[in-house]
């Protein structure tokens, strides 16, 4: 059973007051023994004479008091609001959200303002409140009063990781086993119907903290692009999303042109979005605006992903050609249609300073002093390890195993960096050999995708995973701050989304996987805590407290007609 | 729980009888018109002790003239002599159910102070009425005189069981309606009459006979022995009263009773009254010669 309208404490303390109280009347009470005398005109001048003036009688009938005080507490357990819970003796678990999709707006603010409020109405010794993060925060174990829980709240955000929440159910699931268990999600974290079909049956998981009709204020709190679900690698799905207001939905416009969309969707929390598929990611800027809110718009600069124009010579079309056809990044374009890299073989090396296209030229070995020659007008012609190493990663060098190229080669593996009027990077071609160059490795595709985009001046495309998702062959990571993260020999798991380095010191980046958004309502499979508290079609547990109210009170009405109470 | 009538034997004890048989009743003098009996009556006759004088009137018995008189003197006078009269004893025996109620019960006690009366009154030849009363005055035996009428009574008042409420004021009016010979009204009860002593009172005004009251009581009268919460019912009106009894109501009971007391003393001093207080738990003979100082009771 559990209190609608009082605190568990303000419920005792006027269950108390009740007690005083009939203990106080009940001292006034009189219970009237039958005595037959010869006459009672003495007793009544004696009573007569006192009547007024006694105020407070002995404490006489116990029996009495508690049948009275059971009646008195059956009615203040109605005024408290007293519902039928029978979950008696179930184990609670609040599970607050704290991935990423919770840091826009006030999504998290909201859940752990809620989560409050159903932790303080949750008994104290069941319930444990966890945050789920990247990974699980004990914020109140069971036993601990709900007090605590806002000054634990303070300074917690929500974490750069995916959802967890299906991760820290599984987990419940394995510690809790058979053990009845209701847990409640507060926050927007998706919860598959997959998921629950592996929790025992004794859990229970619903959703909590969704306010119903709030309307305030319109505004977008969330415009933002992703990988285009379609394949696309040169356009992104956009999103945006606004909470608030009766209904509104935001305007898109692309470098001032409107786009339009028809996927709406409208998620767990009242919040609605728009999704715009396959928007060409050229460098455009898109601003959302909601017509009549103009200080609630939001603006977002999509990605470049213009191909990069690439001529190749004919005679490295078999070496080099699979390669740059499967590059999405790259269009191969005739020497004549204005390419921004030529590819070519050439008996030595260009002229540095020479206009038109940047050029990967891949020379003899015997005309070049060094394995890479990287030109750069930006290059000092004194760099340092950090700089030669950041060009090793450009060039996409990183995953080189030079000292096995080196022994193929019978030669040193070296890099230099020249200032030049123009980018151009000279190689060696025997890296093209098949035994005693990268051809058959994966370095080459690396090599070549990243030169070409580096010669092209474009961001390099670094390498990516998703958090929460193990890496493949990874055992060990650092992260920003240097922390090591082990896995103890098996595949790590980067829960933040960051940059991490693995144990050879190789950059690894970690972005939250595409589709990382509110849950949706009609994705849903999780029922509401609000509906499940819904009463049934029966009489609820007040109508049952009143009537066994009116069976008690008829009891002492019998008792006391019957002289068997006063 | 109020109890029936009294067996005989309950009633009848002849130690008892022979403990009171030396008792007398002595009446400071009887009102005219008695039958000759052991009483100092106002009648001037053929008694034996010496009275008076008076002058002869024609028709006078020439055996009374004090010839030596009429020898000093030349005049006749007449010798006259107290007439010795029965005096008429009314025993209102109190019936009421308020005596019926404990054990052993009022009544036992105040119908055996009524027979011992009844059986001195009767020893010296005075008359000797039984008029049982609660609510009503009822007649069980008439005023009469005769030694041997004891035995009658006995059986009169072993035959008399609970009657209902107190009732002095109707009771004393049905009696003074009897236009009784005045004598000696012997008022034996507990006096419980839910009218108070005032009722009593103004009841007894009308009398014209002497008085004596025979209070019947016990000691939890004036120190009652119930505790606690209790609802008192009166046995007699089936009235009830809720009391808490408390040191303090227990205070105030008897200040209330003492003034009762006092009201019934007062009321005996006013009529010139006697006032005996008989307990009932006590030993009625014993008592009744303590009321009889030197063997007589006057009245």
């Amino acid at each position: 059973m559990s209190l609608t309208f009082l605190s568990a404490g303000a419920f005792a303390a006027g269950l108390v007051a009740l007690a005083g109280l009939l203990f106080a009347l009940q001292r006034l009470r009189v219970r009237h023994r039958d005595v037959p005398v010869v006459t009672t005109m003495f007793w009544r001048e004696a009573v007569e004479e006192a009547r007024a003036r006694v105020l407070v009688r002995r404490f006489r009938h116990p029996w009495a008091y508690l049948l009275v005080l059971a009646l008195a507490a059956l009615l203040w357990t109605v005024v408290a609001g007293a519902r039928q819970d029978d979950r008696s003796g179930r184990r609670i678990v609040l599970l607050l959200d704290a991935s990423a999709p919770m840091r826009v707006g006030d999504r998290f603010d909201l859940a752990a303002e809620a989560l409050v409020e159903a932790a303080a109405a949750s008994p104290e010794g069941r319930t444990t409140v966890l945050a789920c993060g990247a990974a699980e925060t004990t914020l109140l174990r069971s036993g601990e009063s709900a007090a605590l829980l806002r000054r634990r709240l303070e300074g917690l955000r929500p974490e750069a990781s995916p959802p967890s929440v299906e991760r820290t159910l599984l987990a419940l699931a394995r510690s809790q086993g058979a053990s009845s268990t209701s847990v409640v999600v507060f926050g927007d974290a998706p919860v598959r119907a997959e998921a629950l079909a592996f929790l025992p049956e004794g859990m229970e998981v619903s959703r909590g903290g969704r306010a119903d009709g709030a309307v305030s204020e319109p505004r977008v709190v969330a415009l933002g692009a992703s990988e285009a679900a379609s394949g696309d690698w040169t356009a992104v799905d956009l999103l945006v999303s606004v909470e608030g207001g009766p209904r509104a939905l935001a305007a898109l416009r692309l470098d001032g042109a409107p786009v339009e969309s028809r996927e709406r969707r409208e998620s767990a929390d009242g919040r609605r979005a728009l999704v715009l598929r396959d928007v060409p990611a050229r460098g455009g800027v898109v601003r959302a605006t909601i017509e009549g809110w103009p200080a609630s718009s939001r603006e977002l600069a999509l990605p470049d992903r213009t191909p990069v124009r690439v001529a190749l010579d004919p005679s490295l079309e078999a070496v080099l050609g699979p390669w740059l056809a499967a590059d999405l990044a790259v269009e191969r374009v005739a020497p004549d249609e204005a390419p921004e890299v030529v590819v070519e073989r050439a008996g030595a090396a260009p002229d540095g300073d020479a206009a038109g296209p940047a050029r990967l030229t891949f020379v003899a070995d015997d005309a070049a002093v060094d394995t890479f020659v990287v030109r750069d007008p930006g290059a000092t012609g004194s760099e340092t390890d950090a700089d030669l190493r950041r060009r090793v990663d450009d060039l996409g060098l990183a995953e080189l195993d030079a000292d096995a190229l080196a022994a193929a080669a019978g030669r040193p593996i070296g890099l230099v960096v020249e200032p030049a009027g123009a980018r151009g990077v000279v190689a060696v071609e025997s890296l093209l050999e098949p035994e005693r160059g990268l051809l058959g490795t994966r370095s080459l595709p690396a090599f070549v995708s990243r030169t070409v985009r580096w010669l092209a001046e474009r961001p390099p495309l670094r390498a990516e995973t998703v958090a929460g998702a193990p890496l493949d062959g990874v055992k060990r990571l650092r992260d920003e701050s240097g922390r090591a993260i082990d896995a103890a020999g098996l595949d790590v798991v980067p829960l933040r989304a960051g940059r991490y380095s693995d144990g050879r010191g190789a950059p690894v980046a970690a972005v939250l996987p595409a589709g990382t958004a509110a849950v949706e309502v009609a994705d849903d499979p999780l029922r509401s805590s609000a509906e499940e508290e819904r009463p049934s079609d029966g009489p609820d547990l007040a109508t049952w407290l009143l009537l066994v109210a009116a069976a008690g009170l008829a009891l002492e009405w019998w008792l006391h007609r019957t002289g068997r109470m006063p | 729980m109020t109890r029936g009538p009294l067996s005989f034997d309950e009633l009848f004890d002849p130690a008892f009888l022979e403990a009171v048989e030396r008792l007398r009743i002595v009446a400071r003098r009887v009102p005219r018109g008695g039958r000759p009996a052991e009483q100092r009556s106002d009648d001037r006759g053929a008694g034996i002790e010496f009275k008076d004088y008076r002058p002869y009137v024609p028709g006078d018995d020439l055996r009374g003239v004090d010839w030596n008189i009429y020898r000093r003197l030349g005049r006749v006078f007449l010798r006259q002599f107290e007439e010795l009269e029965d005096l008429p004893v009314h025993l209102l025996t109190d019936v009421s159910a308020s005596l019926w109620l404990e054990d052993p019960p009022r009544a036992r006690a105040g119908l055996r102070c009524a027979l011992a009366l009844a059986a001195i009154a009767l020893g010296q030849h005075d008359s000797v009425g039984l008029f049982p009363f609660s609510d009503d005055l009822e007649v069980a035996e008439r005023p009469r005189a005769g030694k041997g009428r004891w035995m009658r009574f006995a059986h009169a008042l072993a035959a008399l069981g609970p009657g209902g409420p107190t009732d002095f004021s109707r009771s004393l009016r049905r009696l003074e309606g009897m236009r009784l010979r005045p004598g000696l009204v012997v008022l034996i009860s507990d006096f419980f009459d839910p009218a108070g002593v005032p009722a009593i009172a103004a009841a007894v005004r009308r009398l014209r006979h002497r008085l004596l009251f025979v209070q019947l009581v016990r000691a939890s009268d004036a120190a009652p022995t119930v505790d606690g919460d209790v609802r008192l019912v009166d046995c007699e009106t089936g009235a009830t009263e809720d009391v808490s009894v408390t040191a303090a109501v227990r205070q105030r009971y008897r200040d209330a009773y003492r003034r009762f007391e006092d009201g019934l003393s007062g009321l005996a001093r006013s009529r010139g009254a006697g006032l005996l207080r008989l307990d009932a738990d006590g030993d009625v003979a014993a008592q009744l010669a303590r009321l009889f100082e030197a063997g007589a009771l006057a009245v």
